[in-house]
């Protein structure tokens, strides 16, 4: 598997600054990362009208917390995840679901670094059983991981986990799904 | 078994779809909603305390206030029936 973004646009610490002192400038940061976090929830209800929703409280909550914003040595991104992650959670225990992962098509294959037509939908459909057997909290790492592209000091900061235990938690994950698509591979 | 819902989409969601829902105006208008809700609530809460204290305040005064008039009465008393303590040779 290979993480999918590398590179992402951030906003620099003086501009956040001034978001602090005076909430028009946290337009900059809106603009900044509003399609970033709005794919991030969309890939999480697969719903353009929830999305919509969910995005909005995400800004407003960062809007209403920013004055206690700090620096902890991540990108001022992980912090935006963190709340839309806390959102998401929000959102699923007042539907009383299942939480969702709605991927496309291209991405999953550029995670398996797999181009070939023929196996992919055997191999999609695979994935798709597995991943639909996780745990919430393995869904949120593998998909923060390799679909968000975050690096692993980002990941615990937005679970609120130590940067070890979620190298480990990601580790076992493959290691798993490796065992299970070995497993359910057709012979 | 089954816990989540994977889906696997062939077309992405398009930027324009996703900037029809920018709307920063949007943000800071509930933002000041929350924030007026949150002062609103804030003024009430301290009404609220304002209206304990002043209560219990109040009631502590009219206690002590009848502990005053029943000492007053008392004293009536005594100045209009005043004790009659024996006197002379009680032998």
């Amino acid at each position: 598997m290979r993480i999918s973004h590398h590179y992402q646009i951030e906003v620099t610490s003086d501009e956040i600054l001034m978001a602090k002192k005076d909430k028009l400038y946290f337009e900059k940061i809106y603009n900044t990362y509003f399609e970033r976090i709005f794919r991030f929830l969309f890939r999480r209800t697969d719903n353009e009208a929830d999305t919509a929703d969910l995005a909005s409280r995400t800004f407003v909550r960062a809007l209403n917390g920013l004055p206690k914003y700090e620096d902890r040595g991540v990108p001022f991104s992980a912090w935006l995840y963190r709340i839309a992650t806390n959102e998401l959670y929000k959102f699923y225990r007042k539907k009383n679901s299942h939480q969702i992962l709605s991927l496309e098509e291209e991405s999953v294959k550029e995670v398996l670094e797999d181009d070939s037509d023929e196996a992919d939908e055997i191999k999609l459909s695979q994935l798709k059983a597995l991943m639909g057997q996780l745990k919430d909290e393995e869904l949120n790492i593998l998909e923060l991981r390799f679909f968000e592209g975050l690096e692993f000091q980002e990941i615990a900061f937005v679970l609120q986990k130590k940067e070890s235990a979620v190298k480990m938690r990601v580790y076992r994950l493959l290691e798993k799904l490796k065992i299970r698509f070995n497993e359910s591979a057709p012979k | 078994m089954r816990r989540n819902d994977i889906r696997f989409r062939r077309e992405s969601l398009g930027r324009t779809r996703i900037e029809q829902h920018k709307d920063f105006s949007k943000v800071t208008q509930t933002h000041q909603q929350q924030r007026t809700k949150i002062f609103v609530r804030n003024v009430l809460a301290l009404l609220a305390v304002l209206l304990v204290i002043g209560l219990i305040v109040y009631s502590s005064l009219r206690l002590d206030a009848k502990e005053i008039n029943r000492w007053d009465r008392s004293t009536e008393v005594l100045v209009e029936h005043p004790i009659n303590y024996p006197t002379g040779d009680l032998r």
